[in-house]
């Protein structure tokens, strides 16, 4: 009996899809060794006295390799494209692989059951992974095989993880956290720089508001556009309304689409697990900085009042 | 395992003195009886491990040649009877078959052929005791000296040394 694995909300490394084709080329392999094995035991045996389990062997595997810029490639075996699949997924958006093992049983001078049949349809492309397979009930090594495949792929990191709820907050937190390193610098400098300083006297209630609000906007405003950019490759958009303002349409995160479809490291994919991995590290390197920056503004913000209180100018 | 090796056998003793008592003579149909068992089963064993091969490669070490035989011949009368094993034969005997018989005898054959398929070498053995009155006779022919069927050869001569013998002055030295 057929059965189907589609995955959904996942992030789909390529190395157990490579593992699981070498699998699949054990597999055949081994069937074709029992054969041999079989042929040498039989050899001498008239026609009826003949015992075969795999008899009749027929292989077929195919892969199809379609690439970015349109070409599509088969081959025979993951040695001759397993580099190409290690060293550049993004130039390739899609692959398949088509697998067909069928074999007799023979006995008494009669052939056994004639659909031992094994087969497997693998598809993998940047935003889809499914695998149909219906395995012959006596291979149990190669279903264990598929089982461990399907386990593997099925306890990937999910895509609608941590990173991609709180995207808003990681972004503003980012911000906020990039901004505070001007507004760090300026209220240190209002401590040392006499003209700052001045100012400060005059404005000493407002001054470290207004430095935090303008590191704030200014942080919030490239940590944005920086956090936006990596999250453009992560999360699709979709058609969001119509701005009354200023007369265009305006799109907004597709969560739906993106928690059904999978991200296979391929194609427009392939940098997927590092962007997240950069938003990641930022989010924790930025959150990190946060609490001594607001340390630090509120300490220079104190010296600075001192100075101006005891008469410094 | 010793080989055989091709000879012309044709051996013959005499047992003039020899007493053909019916116990003994019993005795000795049930040995060839049961020795010609033990062959007919190596026979058959080494066909049955050679049937399940294609022709070409099958070697036989004992293959049936339809020569091999166990028969007890009983002339009486100008009639003969033919047993071919040892509970006919027995059967026979002990309802009076044996009684004023002019002669008896047995032949053991226990030839074969061997080698591959096209190519097999027959091996011929046979062994005739005949027991007349006033004389008994053992005859043994083969176209090979196999160790094997001497040994058979000498149990069925000391079957037949173990049979009581006349002590008359007609008596001959064997």
């Amino acid at each position: 009996m057929g059965m189907a694995y589609v995955a959904r909300d996942k992030t789909i490394s390529l190395e157990p899809i490579i593992e699981y084709f070498e699998a699949i080329e054990k597999f055949i392999a081994d069937t074709k060794q029992i054969e041999a094995d079989e042929a040498k035991a039989n050899e001498q045996l008239q026609f009826s006295y003949q015992k075969w389990t795999h008899t009749n062997v027929f292989s077929s595997l195919n892969y199809s390799l379609a690439r970015v810029d349109g070409a599509s490639v088969d081959y025979k075996s993951i040695n001759d494209f397993k580099t190409t699949l290690i060293h550049q997924p993004s130039s390739i958006r899609r692959i398949s692989a088509n697998l067909r093992v069928n074999y007799s049983t023979l006995e008494n001078g009669k052939y056994g059951e004639r659909d031992r049949t094994t087969t497997i349809y693998l598809l993998a492309k940047p935003d889809g992974f499914k695998l149909e397979y219906d395995i012959y009930p006596e291979e149990k090594d190669f279903e264990q095989a598929t089982n461990d495949f399907v386990a593997k792929i099925d306890q990937m990191p999910i895509k609608l993880d941590h990173i991609a709820k709180a995207k808003d907050l990681i972004i503003m937190k980012v911000g906020f956290g990039m901004g505070m390193i001007p507004a760090t610098i300026l209220t240190f400098a209002s401590v040392f720089v006499p003209p700052l300083r001045e100012f400060y006297k005059n404005y000493f209630w407002a001054y470290p508001l207004i430095n935090l609000a303008v590191g704030f906007i200014f942080g919030v405003f490239l940590g944005g556009i920086k956090l936006n950019s990596s999250y453009s490759q992560l999360i699709p958009t979709k058609y969001g309304g119509w701005d009354k303002r200023t007369h265009s349409s305006y799109r907004v995160d597709d969560m739906d689409t993106f928690s059904e479809e999978v991200d296979v490291l391929l194609g427009d994919k392939a940098n997927i697990g590092s962007t997240r991995q950069y938003i990641e590290k930022t989010e924790k390197t930025i959150s990190r900085l946060i609490v001594p920056e607001l340390i630090a503004v509120a300490v220079f913000s104190l010296v600075a009042f001192i100075i101006i209180s005891i008469g410094g100018n | 395992m010793q080989e055989s090796t091709p000879a012309a056998i044709n051996e013959q003793k005499d047992f003039t003195n020899l007493l053909a008592v019916r116990e003994y003579v019993d005795d000795l149909v049930k040995n060839c009886a049961s020795l010609y068992e033990s062959f007919a089963k190596t026979v058959k064993e080494d066909e049955e491990k050679n049937e399940p091969l294609k022709p070409e490669f099958r070697e036989y070490k004992f293959k049936h040649n339809y020569k091999d035989k166990f028969q007890v011949i009983v002339f009486s009368d100008g009639s003969s009877k033919f047993y071919e094993d040892y509970a006919n034969y027995s059967v026979a005997a002990n309802g009076g078959g044996l009684q004023g018989v002019s002669s008896l005898e047995i032949r053991l054959n226990l030839s074969y052929k061997s080698g591959k398929e096209g190519g097999f070498i027959d091996h011929d053995y046979e062994f005739r005791i005949k027991f007349e009155p006033g004389k008994t006779s053992f005859k043994y022919t083969a176209n090979f000296d196999d160790p094997a069927i001497n040994g058979i050869r000498d149990k069925l001569l000391e079957k037949l040394e173990a049979f009581p013998v006349t002590n008359t002055i007609f008596s001959r030295p064997q």
